[in-house]
């Protein structure tokens, strides 16, 4: 068995690290699968931009061709960090999407892990005034970046007026 | 009657939560855990005028809270000179109603909105429901605003307040 270390990078900065262990005759491939599930991402992202030393690793090579004693294997991920705040919850969430997908998506998602059933969730900025995202945009149509801090809304309606 | 020790003890984490979510947006939020009560100063951006918002919480989570806002005293009652004027929102309908004479906060989450409590809706069944108002005869859930917790009880009125310009009367 053999120690994989992967950094993961956001804007040529590393922003964490995580490490598998395998065997060193299984294909890189299968050290993909474990990989791509602690990072949190798809494995066919991750292999689309894994390296080491500069290197391109590649799917169907031993595992061992790759490990190089101290040296890290490197994912350089596309997608956004963002940090989601809920009114139910005093700490934030971080979650890591695509920039194309779709506010509303995102909105689910985030409402779902922090515990939300039903309802109708949105995103806001953190700005003052907050500003609030077009649910039919993409993240990054609605200027969404790499460590943006957003706070999860309910976009329901008031009912009075329209009884 | 829930014993007020026992709501003390379920309210405490969405206090906590509500409290972090007034900090982040710069609202002043008071817990007085021996009333139940809680006190939030909103400053109405359109004017800069102070509102001040009550909720109290008895018997809560079994019924909703009573939502609404008051006189600088914290001891008024429903008077539409204490409540902003509602603007119509980029979601709908303003939460904030004058309803026979009282200002209301008009959401499923507030008791005081309840036909059985003097409010308009004699369409929810109950402040027990709460959890359920607004879904429709087949259980389908309306797209009207929702607040399960104390914090998202304050982000649905604050979302609403930030739009309203003035005082109902």
């Amino acid at each position: 068995m053999i120690r994989i270390v992967l950094e993961v990078v956001e804007e040529d900065t590393v922003v964490y690290l995580v490490e598998i262990d395998a065997d060193e005759n299984d294909p890189v491939e299968a050290v993909a699968h474990g990989l791509a599930n602690l990072v949190g991402v798809e494995v066919a992202e991750l292999l689309e931009e894994l390296t080491v030393d500069g290197e391109k690793i590649e799917r169907h090579r031993p595992t061992h061709h790759y490990h190089r004693q101290g040296h890290h294997w490197r994912h350089r991920h596309r997608r956004l960090r963002v940090i989601v705040f809920a009114p139910r919850a005093p700490e934030p969430k971080v979650f890591f999407w695509m920039p194309q997908m779709l506010v509303e998506h995102a909105a689910a998602l985030a409402a779902k892990a922090f515990g939300y059933a039903g309802g109708h969730p949105g995103l806001q900025t953190d700005s003052t005034p907050p500003r609030v995202l077009d649910n039919k945009k993409t993240l990054e149509a609605e200027h969404v970046r790499c460590g943006s801090k957003l706070e999860l809304i309910d976009s329901g309606g008031g009912v009075c007026a329209a009884r | 009657m829930l014993p007020a020790e026992e709501t003390r003890i379920v309210i405490e984490p969405e206090i906590r939560a509500a409290q972090a979510w007034a900090e982040r947006h710069g609202i002043s939020f008071t817990w007085l855990p021996e009333s139940l009560e809680a006190r939030v100063n909103l400053a109405q951006p359109k004017t800069g005028a102070t509102f001040h918002l009550r909720g109290r919480f008895p018997d809560y989570r079994a019924f909703a809270p009573e939502w609404l806002f008051t006189d600088s005293t914290w001891s008024m009652s429903d008077r539409l000179v204490d409540a902003p004027e509602p603007v119509q929102t980029p979601y709908g309908a303003s939460i904030f109603l004058s309803y026979k004479g009282r200002a209301i906060i008009c959401a499923p989450f507030n008791r005081l909105a309840y036909a059985c409590e003097g409010g308009p809706h004699g369409d929810w069944k109950g402040p027990s429901e709460w959890m359920d108002a607004g879904r429709n005869k087949a259980g389908q859930e309306q797209k009207i605003v929702r607040g399960d917790t104390v914090g998202d009880m304050l982000q649905a009125i604050y979302r609403d307040f930030s739009f309203t310009e003035g005082r109902m009367g």
